[in-house]
């Protein structure tokens, strides 16, 4: 990458909801990261784990219970009304389900035109010059702009989805889940397009998915969630080959290989029953309830994520 | 062996107002007891009408089995049976594991009375009790802890991959010959699903039933059947054994499917293969090839006409005109060539 500048950095963040009963469900659980200039940070992790919150309060779209997110070192609650548009503007969303995102009642065109309504001062020939240029650069040809969302297939939306994240010239894109609900030919498409983009314009990239391969692809770091928890992070190659928190190892051995020699079932590194309820994780490592290497220490306190290598984060006793 | 279940020239079509809908296009296929057969294809492709059909499961959906279909269940016809023998074949013989168990099991019934309903209705002379201590059997077979105080939970009490079980729970009920998954983990995350896949298997290996696995995930299959059925637009354009398939794939349709998956060669960040454009409208007559206009290598012919399947080997076809001894001989790509060397 370019230059190693951080563009969001997330400080301790929590996220509590209420839940019944004066419960709280804890979805996230004191996760600390940076995202630099240029990168793809990926977020991994089983359903439940927090992901999605974790970008949501990235953009601001959630407030966090404790911690802070830092927009190129100013705090998003800092931010003025001026500021605060500045950073909508720079910081985009594609969301996961292609047919619900994007309102039936509205063109195409309008849908891309609505960000350069809010943030561009544009005459009508303006816009729709830039709304061409938006869909071409996404592989849609122009008259896609009067067309409405029923008409278009789920790969289709998705580059609109895109078209539109992309209209307001943003630096940042959160990208929850964009190709979970597409086809597999589908789901390269999006994939090399998302890449394409990146390279041509130098955008950074969120990138959360449940999809193991298809994260090891397009990032460049990544972060595995558990329960709330970030418990490693490092390069994907590393995080691939060497992963050292025992989860990490069972998430990455359970990927299917397409190899009739080779059997991942059987090879895999098996886990103890199931996620615990995020209302009553366990007190220490949240891991430990289905941790072959569970110890006394693990029930007792929560292990603190640390740099075993340069680059390579792990929150684990044991490691 | 004799084939368990043979199907010939399945036709399936849904009438709707906009025309009709050939979802299914002559389809023929045998499985023999025991064996693990896995229909591959991107949604729309027919893989799910396919084995519905098999069961006749259209409820009151405007689907209609066509004129000439067989589908030949130890030796009696499917198509054509009575509902009341039907009745028979559903849950004892054939048993179908469906896709979302949120929505395929009934929120109202505990999982125990869903499990002992089927057994009751196969076997009228079983008490209640006894049917009760073979769905107590059953869970503790699929894996779910303390089977006793599970039967009584109802299913938005149980996690994705628990419901699962439990569905698989009642599909093994009546020990069926052949089992039917319809993309049995496509909605459980990947550590649930390798739990479900080793379930399946162990089940198969004990009660040497047939199965039916129905995926789009190529990932999967290899690991998991002996044969594999490539589906497109309705048709069936390759089959083959599992090492068929991966070795010496021949459908430029397949070897895009195997392409589209990362794999661990990769360098990350280059390009992935991709399928250009879009899968085609089942209501058109399709007498060229349905996967031309998408394919690398289609020449005038397969504009022309659909190809018919060629036989490579007794258990390798494919539906593709590359295989006609006309045809210009081309190369995999070179993804796929790699595959050889191991």
């Amino acid at each position: 990458m370019s230059e190693n500048k951080v563009i969001f950095e997330a400080k301790n963040l929590k996220k509590y909801f209420p839940a019944s009963g004066g419960k709280m469900v804890r979805a996230v659980d004191d996760v600390s990261f940076s995202i630099s200039e240029g990168e793809t940070f990926g977020l991994v992790g089983e359903s439940g784990c927090g992901k999605t919150t974790c970008g949501r309060m990235l953009l601001g779209v959630y407030p966090p219970t404790e911690g802070e997110v830092l927009y190129r070192g100013r705090g998003l609650g800092t931010l003025d009304r001026h500021e605060r548009m500045d950073f909508c503007k720079n910081v985009q969303m594609i969301f996961q389900d292609p047919y619900a995102c994007l309102d039936p009642r509205m063109s195409i065109g309008s849908i891309i035109a609505e960000g350069l309504h809010v943030h561009f001062r544009l005459n009508q020939e303006e816009t729709m010059k830039r709304v061409k240029e938006q869909l071409d650069r996404v592989g849609l040809t122009s008259d896609y702009a009067s067309r409405f969302p029923h008409e278009l297939s789920g790969g289709q939306r998705q580059r609109v989805g895109i078209a539109r994240a992309l209209a307001v010239e943003p630096r940042f894109i959160v990208c929850d889940e964009p190709i979970a609900a597409l086809d597999v030919s589908i789901q390269a498409q999006i994939v090399n397009l998302m890449i394409q983009l990146q390279r041509e314009l130098k955008l950074t990239y969120l990138f959360i998915s449940h999809d193991l391969s298809m994260v090891r692809h397009i990032s460049d770091r990544i972060g595995v969630m558990y329960l709330g928890s970030l418990v490693e992070l490092a390069g994907n190659v590393v995080i691939h080959e060497k992963p050292l928190h025992p989860y990490t190892q069972a998430l990455f051995s359970a990927i299917p290989i397409a190899d009739p020699d080779h059997s991942w079932i059987s090879d895999r590194i098996r886990l103890e029953g199931e996620i615990p309820s995020p209302l009553s994780a366990p007190p220490g490592c949240k891991f430990s309830s289905r941790c072959r290497m569970c110890t006394e220490e693990c029930r007792k306190s929560p292990p603190p994520l640390r740099e075993v290598e340069p680059g390579h984060f792990v929150a684990c006793h044991r490691v | 062996m004799d084939n368990i279940l043979e199907v010939k020239n399945l036709s399936v079509s849904f009438m709707s107002y906009i025309g009709e809908i050939r979802a299914v296009r002559d389809v023929s296929f045998s499985l023999k007891p025991g064996e693990t057969l896995a229909i591959v294809g991107e949604s729309g492709c027919g893989k799910t009408v396919t084995v519905k059909a098999l069961m006749r499961l259209f409820g009151n959906s405007a689907a209609v089995i066509k004129e000439g279909s067989q589908i030949l269940f130890r030796g009696q016809d499917i198509a054509k049976m009575k509902k009341t023998d039907l009745y028979n074949i559903r849950g004892s013989g054939i048993g179908m594991i469906f896709q979302d168990p949120m929505t395929s099991l009934n929120p109202t019934m505990n999982v125990g009375d869903q499990i002992v309903e089927g057994i009751r209705t196969h076997d009228q002379k079983i008490s209640r009790r006894d049917a009760i201590a073979r769905a107590v059997k059953l869970l503790e077979l699929v894996g779910i802890p303390s089977p006793e105080e599970r039967i009584k939970n109802y299913p938005h009490q149980l996690s994705g991959g628990m419901r699962q079980r439990v569905m698989i729970a009642i599909a093994i009920a009546c020990s069926p010959d052949i089992i039917i998954a319809d993309e049995p983990t496509t909605a459980l995350d990947v550590t649930i699903q390798a739990q479900v896949l080793e379930l399946l298997r162990e089940l198969k290996d004990k009660l040497n039933t047939a199965f039916i696995l129905v995926t789009h995930d190529l990932g999967i299959v290899f690991d998991f059947s002996d044969r594999i059925q490539v589906m497109y637009a309705g048709r069936i354009v390759e089959r083959g054994t599992k090492h068929e398939i991966y070795k010496n794939p021949v459908h430029p349709y397949t070897w895009a499917l195997l392409n589209s998956i990362p794999r661990r060669g990769l360098q990350s960040k280059d390009e992935l293969y991709s399928i250009k454009g879009t899968p085609p409208d089942l209501m058109l007559p399709l007498e060229s090839c349905p996967f031309a206009p998408r394919c690398d290598y289609a020449m005038p012919i397969c504009k022309a006409r659909a190809p018919q399947e060629i036989a490579l080997s007794d258990t390798h076809g494919a539906a593709c005109w590359l295989l006609h001894s006309m045809a210009p001989k081309v190369e995999r790509p070179g993804t796929l060539r790699g595959a050889d060397n191991e």
